[in-house]
C-alpha cells in the first residue's frame, strides 16, 4: 500500500513541478522599505519631510536644502538585518506519514537572513551665496535585498483525495539592489517657503534564481543534484526619476513640509524553464510624504511626517509575471501603504559635544505579496496551490518599528550621528559623519 | 564601479554641471526684497570678513545681529549645528579696517563681557590685539580732533591711556609733541597779537574808503558773525587785484569743495550759513590768535575763514595778514585751491612784512610755504 500511495505521489510531485516553478520565487515574501537616509532621519523615526535640515534632504525633501547656509560633505554606513521567513517545509494539510521528511503536522517556516553593510548615503551640498540657492549630488543604496531559501517541499493532502501531494523541494537566491545618483537644488521664492527639486538617476539591478530539485522518493529527502526546473529574474538597468518638496517656514519654530518622489521604472529579463525570455518591468513605488517638525525651544525639536507608499507599482509586472505560469495573476496583490512617523530630539545644549538624543517610531504596514484567490477553487490542484500560497504569504503584517539614535558634535566643523531601528524581524543600524567645510 | 554605475554617475555630474550653470544669478547677491536667515547672514558675514570684504561684511553681521538669538558660544543655528554666534568679533575685525575705531571698540568690548572669546580660544589673541588696535586708534582720533579744535589739553587726556600700548606705532607721541609744540607757538603767537598792531599811520592815510574795504563798523559785525555784515564779495581774478598791496581787495571766501570744481572757482560765492548760536564778538587780536591756532592745527581752511574779514578791516593788522598769507600758501601747498590765490597771498604777506618785526612768527612757518610767498629762504630767521 505503501508502495502504491508513493507511486501516485510521485505523479502528482511531477506533474506540479512544472507549473510550481513558474510562481516559487512569490512563495517567498520579498519586502524591502524605501526609508530616507541618515542617522538623523532613521533614529528620529523617519519622520524627516517636514525637518529636512541636513544633506540627506537632497532626497527626504529636497526644499529643505535652503536651509543649508554651509558646504557639507555626508557620507552615512549602514547596516542592515532583514529576517524574512519562507515556507521551508512540513505538512500543510493530512496527516504526516511519519515517515522521510514527512514527519511534522503543520507548516515550518525556515528564515531567511539578510544582511548587508554598506555607504548607504553620500552627499555633498553647496550653498550659493546668496543663500537662494542650494546644490546637492548624492549617491545612495535605496535598496538591497540578499536572500537566500531552501524549502524541502511541503506536504499537502485535499480532502478530496487520499493521496497527499508534495510541492518540488526549491533553492532561491534573490537579489536586488537599487542605486539612486541624484541632484537636487533648493530654491527660496520667498521669505519663509522653499522649493525644491532634484532628479535621480537610478541603477537597478536583479539576479534571482529559483531552482526546483527531484526528491529521493516521495517522503524523502531533496536531491539536489536532480533540477526539475528553473527560473530566473537578470537584469541591469537604468532609469531616471524627478522628486519635488516644499518647504513652509523655514526660519521659523513650526515647519511643513510636502515631498513627492516618482519611483522609476526598469526592465529585466524572465526566463522560466524552456520558455522563450521575457522582459518585465519593475516599478518602484513613489512616495508621497506630508510632514510637519515644531521647535518649542531650541533644546526640543518634534516632528512627525505621513507617508503614502504607492506599492501597487510593483504589482503589476513585477508580481504578477511570477505567478504568470501558474495562471493565477490576478490573486497576488501589494497594497499601498499609509507609514505614520513620529519622532523627538532632545538637544543638551551645555554638555560636551551638544549631545542630541532622538527617540521615535514608526508604522510599517504590511506591504508584502498577498494572495488573495479572486474565485473558490475547482479543483484538488487549485485548493492545494491556494492552500499552500495563503500559508506561505500568510507572515506579512503590520509593524511597528522602534528608532533611537544620538548625535554629537565634536566641533562645528564635524558631526557625528548614530542610529537604531527595531522592528520584529529587522534592525538597522546606521552611523554618519558631516563634516562642513568652510566653517570658522 | 560597473559600466551602468558609471553612466549613472556621469549623468548625475553632468545634471550638477547644467544646474550649476542654467541658475539665474545664483552667485549674485541676495535681491530685494529676499533677506537670509540670520544664520545665512552671519555665514556670509564671516566669510566676507574672512575674504576682506568689509562692506559686505559688515551689512551681513548686522543684518544677523538685529535677526538672531543673544550671541554665545553655544548656538543652535540650524539642523544640529550648534555653532558660536560671535558677530560682534568680526563686526569688531570690520569696524577697525574701515577706520570706526570707537564702534570697533564697543564691539570688542562685547565680546569679551559676554566671554564669546576666552584664554585659550583660537582667537583670543587676535582679540586682544585689535581691541588693542581699535583703542589705540580711537584714541589717537579722539587726540587729533582734540589737537585740531585746540584742546590742547584734551590731547594728553586721550592719549594717556595708550601711552605704551602693544599698538603704538610713535603716533600718540607725536600728537603729544604736536599738542606742546602748538601751545608753545601759541603762547608766542599771543605774545604778538598782545603787542598790537604794527605802527601803520601812513597806511591808514592813504587808503581811506578804498573800493571793496568795508567800514570799520561792519567789521565789527563781521566779528560778531552777523553775515548781513559782510560786504558783497566780488569774483576777482589775478588781473583785477590791485597792484597796491596795502589796498587789498576782499580775498574770496574759501570754498573747501570748490578746488574739486575750478569752474566755480571765479564765481561769487555765498558765505556760510550764519551761526544762531550768541557768541561774543571777536577784537581782532582774538580773531589774529585764532586764526593763528587754526593754521598751527593746519586746519588752513576755517583760518581762511575767520581771518579772512579781519583783513577786510582798514587798516588790516599786519598779524592777521601774515596768517591769512600763509594759510593761502599752504592752501596752495596741499593743492587745495587754485594757484591763482597765490598773488593774492604774496600781496598780503608782502603788506604784514611792511608793518613790523614777524621774527618770532617767521620762524614758525613752513619754509616751504615761505617760499610760496617769496621770502627769502636767507634773510628768514
Amino acid at each position: 500500500m505503501t508502495a502504491v500511495v508513493r507511486g501516485v505521489c510521485a505523479v502528482a510531485l511531477s506533474a506540479l513541478a512544472g507549473a510550481a516553478s513558474a510562481q516559487t520565487s512569490l512563495q517567498v515574501p520579498v519586502q524591502f522599505d524605501f526609508l530616507n537616509p541618515g542617522a538623523k532621519s532613521l533614529s528620529m523615526g523617519g519622520a524627516f519631510a517636514g525637518l529636512a535640515d541636513d544633506a540627506t534632504a537632497t532626497l527626504a525633501n529636497p526644499a529643505g536644502l535652503i536651509q543649508l547656509s554651509q558646504r557639507e560633505i555626508s557620507i552615512e554606513g549602514r547596516f542592515t538585518a532583514l529576517n524574512t521567513p519562507f515556507l521551508a517545509g512540513g505538512r500543510i494539510s493530512g496527516q504526516p506519514f511519519n515517515q522521510g521528511i514527512d514527519t511534522v503536522t503543520g507548516p515550518v517556516f525556515g528564515t531567511s537572513e539578510g544582511r548587508h553593510f554598506g555607504p548607504n548615503f553620500i552627499s555633498v551640498v553647496v550653498p550659493f551665496r546668496s543663500n537662494r540657492w542650494v546644490v546637492a549630488a548624492h549617491r545612495h543604496e535605496l535598496m538591497r535585498v540578499d536572500q537566500e531559501f531552501f524549502s524541502t517541499g511541503v506536504f499537502q493532502q485535499d480532502p478530496s483525495e487520499f493521496t497527499s501531494r508534495r510541492d518540488a523541494p526549491q533553492q532561491g537566491d534573490r537579489r536586488l539592489s537599487m542605486t539612486n545618483y541624484g541632484a537636487s537644488v533648493g530654491f527660496a521664492p520667498r521669505q519663509g517657503v522653499a522649493v525644491g527639486a532634484g532628479l535621480t538617476v537610478s541603477r537597478f539591478s536583479i539576479d534571482s534564481v529559483f531552482t526546483r530539485y527531484d526528491v529521493e522518493g516521495f517522503l524523502g529527502a531533496p536531491n539536489r543534484s536532480r533540477e526539475v526546473g528553473r527560473s530566473s529574474q537578470t537584469g541591469d538597468d537604468i532609469g531616471v526619476a524627478p522628486n519635488v518638496g516644499v518647504l513652509v517656514g523655514t526660519g521659523g519654530m513650526t515647519r511643513l513640509g510636502v515631498q513627492y518622489r516618482h519611483g522609476p521604472s526598469f526592465t529585466f529579463t524572465t526566463k522560466d524553464g524552456n520558455a522563450p525570455e521575457r522582459e518585465v518591468a519593475f516599478r518602484a513605488p513613489h512616495t508621497l510624504a506630508v510632514g510637519v517638525s515644531h521647535r518649542p525651544r531650541a533644546s526640543i525639536l518634534l516632528a512627525a511626517e505621513v507617508t503614502r507608499v504607492f506599492y501597487q507599482r510593483l504589482e503589476n509586472e513585477f508580481v504578477t509575471d511570477q505567478a504568470r505560469g501558474a495562471g493565477r495573476a490576478a490573486d497576488f496583490t501589494i497594497d499601498d501603504g499609509t507609514e505614520v512617523h513620529v519622532g523627538g530630539q532632545y538637544l543638551a545644549f551645555q554638555w560636551r559635544w551638544a549631545p542630541k538624543f532622538r527617540l521615535g517610531a514608526w508604522y510599517d504596514p504590511n506591504h508584502s505579496v498577498r494572495f488573495r484567490p479572486s474565485s473558490s477553487p475547482a479543483t484538488a490542484s487549485d485548493r492545494t496551490f491556494d492552500e499552500r500560497l495563503t500559508t506561505a504569504l500568510s507572515n506579512g503584517e503590520n509593524r511597528v518599528h522602534g528608532t533611537g539614535g544620538v548625535g554629537l558634535s565634536f566641533s562645528p566643523r564635524i558631526e557625528w550621528n548614530a542610529g537604531v531601528d527595531v522592528a520584529s524581524r529587522s534592525y538597522i543600524l546606521s552611523t554618519s559623519l558631516i563634516v562642513r567645510v568652510g566653517t570658522r | 564601479m560597473t559600466l551602468a554605475g558609471g553612466r549613472a554617475a556621469a549623468v548625475v555630474v553632468g545634471l550638477v554641471l547644467v544646474t550649476s550653470a542654467v541658475v539665474p544669478g545664483a552667485r549674485a547677491q541676495s535681491p530685494a526684497g529676499f533677506q537670509r536667515l540670520w544664520y545665512q547672514s552671519y555665514d556670509e558675514g564671516v566669510r566676507a570678513a574672512q575674504k576682506g570684504d568689509w562692506a559686505t561684511a559688515i551689512q551681513t553681521l548686522e543684518a544677523a545681529k538685529r535677526s538672531g538669538p543673544a550671541p554665545g558660544r553655544r548656538v543652535l543655528f540650524q539642523g544640529d549645528r550648534v555653532d558660536v554666534f560671535n558677530p560682534d568679533y568680526y563686526l569688531g575685525l570690520a569696524y577697525n579696517a574701515t577706520k570706526r575705531f570707537a564702534d570697533a571698540e564697543a564691539a570688542f568690548a562685547r565680546v569679551t563681557t559676554d566671554k564669546l572669546v576666552v584664554a585659550g580660544d583660537r582667537q583670543f589673541d587676535e582679540l586682544r590685539k585689535q581691541t588693542e588696535f581699535a583703542r589705540y586708534e580711537r584714541a589717537v582720533a579722539d587726540a587729533e580732533r582734540a589737537l585740531r579744535a585746540g584742546r590742547f589739553t584734551e590731547v594728553e587726556k586721550a592719549i594717556a591711556p595708550i601711552i605704551g600700548s602693544i599698538a603704538d606705532d610713535g603716533r600718540a607721541g607725536s600728537l603729544a609733541q604736536r599738542a606742546k609744540d602748538a601751545v608753545a607757538k601759541l603762547a608766542t603767537a599771543r605774545v604778538d597779537v598782545q603787542q598790537g598792531p604794527p605802527a601803520s599811520a601812513n597806511v591808514r592815510g592813504e587808503q581811506p574808503g578804498a573800493p571793496g574795504a568795508p567800514a570799520k563798523a561792519d567789521a565789527e559785525k563781521v566779528a560778531a558773525n552777523d553775515p548781513k555784515a559782510l560786504p558783497p564779495v566780488v569774483a576777482t581774478t589775478p588781473a583785477q587785484v590791485p597792484t597796491n598791496p596795502l589796498n587789498p581787495p576782499p580775498m574770496r571766501p574759501y570754498v573747501p569743495d570748490g578746488d574739486k570744481n575750478t569752474a566755480a572757482l571765479g564765481n561769487p560765492v555765498r558765505p556760510p550759513p550764519p551761526d544762531n548760536r550768541q557768541t561774543p564778538p571777536l577784537n581782532e587780536a582774538e580773531i589774529a590768535l585764532r586764526g593763528a591756532t587754526l593754521y598751527f592745527e593746519g586746519n588752513y581752511d576755517e583760518a581762511v575763514r575767520v581771518l579772512s574779514p579781519a583783513f577786510a578791516v582798514d587798516p588790516p593788522s599786519n598779524i592777521v595778514a601774515f596768517y591769512l598769507a600763509c594759510s593761502h600758501a599752504a592752501l596752495l601747498a596741499s593743492g587745495r585751491t587754485a594757484p591763482s590765490t597765490l598773488d593774492e597771498a604774496r600781496q598780503m604777506f608782502s603788506y604784514a612784512r611792511g608793518g613790523g618785526s614777524l621774527q618770532r612768527h617767521l620762524r614758525l612757518i613752513s619754509p616751504r610755504v615761505l617760499q610760496m610767498l617769496g621770502e627769502s629762504l636767507a634773510s628768514a630767521p
